[in-house]
């Protein structure tokens, strides 16, 4: 059994490498001397009061015009041809019926990109396109198990899946 | 090199491993974890905040450091990649020996679930678990009350020993 308590010395273990050395001073110092630190200049307080009266005023000014109608209305343009959808041919892929703009992930999460389309179910979960043409893995309430990043991904089997990150593949386990 | 009362070189040495390493925690890409390591240090130099004592300046690099981490998450830009168990991407040259036995796996494990909780847990147990800060300095660190602290460092354990299936005490 392991505890929460070992965490850090299995961080430790696994970042042993991971450590600011001389060549790290060295760099901060560097972008230290290319990066002065500038003075702030004191503004008289009179100057502020006058800088902010001035946008009061060209406030008030825009908002008068606006009113008074200055700018030209759009013009309408012509109706556009309607357009005649066809019917989507029926693929293995579940596409669904609106893409959604968000999506939510099994921890609770919103996430600001939505589901494109869901492939077929094994063991519960299913390859999903993501808005942002990367792929994850839904559950069959399709909240995201795994979160989509890969170019691509393949099914479930026995737990896992290969997927391709960075154009590399690679197996994952799922969820 | 000193600035004001700001001595870089002196908090580069003594914090720069911490920086890094948490930096790594949110981004998991050495290179990245780097160049949030030099752009804390850069703010501080530029800023020269009042730092008391060396708490203050744990807390504050810390608070820059996850702030940092967490803009460039949210960059549009940003791919997230996940360590999975056989594919992670330690900066290390390879596992431990330890590593290849039952212990050492369920150690990975911990490890791995840990860096895949949400951010809001993930806070809160890499401030109480690995830089050992008690839960009014997290509060302080995060700005959130200290009830907060404590109510989501319960939720995350409960989230590990159910991510674990008992592996976990």
């Amino acid at each position: 059994m392991i505890k929460l308590e070992q965490f850090r010395e299995i961080a430790d273990d696994n970042l042993r490498d991971l450590s600011a050395d001389e060549r790290m001073v060295m760099k901060v110092r560097q972008l230290c001397n290319d990066s002065p630190v500038r003075v702030k200049a004191r503004v008289p307080r009179f100057a502020l009061c006058a800088a902010a009266a001035c946008v009061v005023v060209m406030g008030i000014s825009a908002a008068f015009l606006m009113k008074e109608n200055a700018f030209p209305r759009s013009r309408v343009l012509s109706e556009a041809a309607p357009m005649t959808l066809t019917a989507a041919q029926p693929t293995q892929a579940r596409t669904l019926s609106s893409k959604l703009s968000t999506s939510e992930s099994v921890s609770g999460d919103s996430l600001s990109y939505g589901i494109a389309s869901v492939e077929e179910f094994s063991e519960g979960f299913a390859v999903a396109l993501a808005t942002t043409d990367l792929y994850g893995y839904v559950n069959e309430d399709n909240l995201w198990v795994v979160l989509p990043m890969y170019e691509s991904a393949a099914p479930v089997k026995d737990g896992r899946a290969q997927v391709v990150l960075q154009g590399k593949t690679m197996t994952i386990e799922v969820p | 090199m000193q600035e004001g009362n700001v001595d870089i070189d002196r908090l580069v040495r003594q914090f720069g491993t911490m920086v890094m390493r948490q930096a790594y925690f949110y981004l998991k890409d050495k290179q990245k974890a780097e160049d949030v390591c030099q752009e804390v240090f850069l703010r501080i130099y530029k800023k020269r905040p009042e730092l008391p004592d060396e708490q203050s300046e744990k807390a504050y690099l810390l608070r820059v450091t996850i702030n940092l981490c967490k803009d460039q998450l949210k960059s549009a830009w940003h791919r997230k990649v996940v360590p999975m168990a056989e594919n992670f991407d330690a900066p290390s040259a390879g596992l431990t020996p330890e590593a290849e036995s039952v212990q050492g796996e369920e150690k990975q494990l911990l490890y791995q679930a840990v860096m895949e909780l949400p951010e809001i847990y993930k806070d809160v147990v890499l401030l109480f678990y690995y830089h050992d800060m008690q839960t009014a300095d997290i509060a302080k660190v995060l700005k959130i009350p200290e009830v907060t602290v404590r109510t989501r460092l319960m939720r995350a354990r409960g989230r590990l020993k159910e991510t674990l299936k008992g592996r976990m005490v």
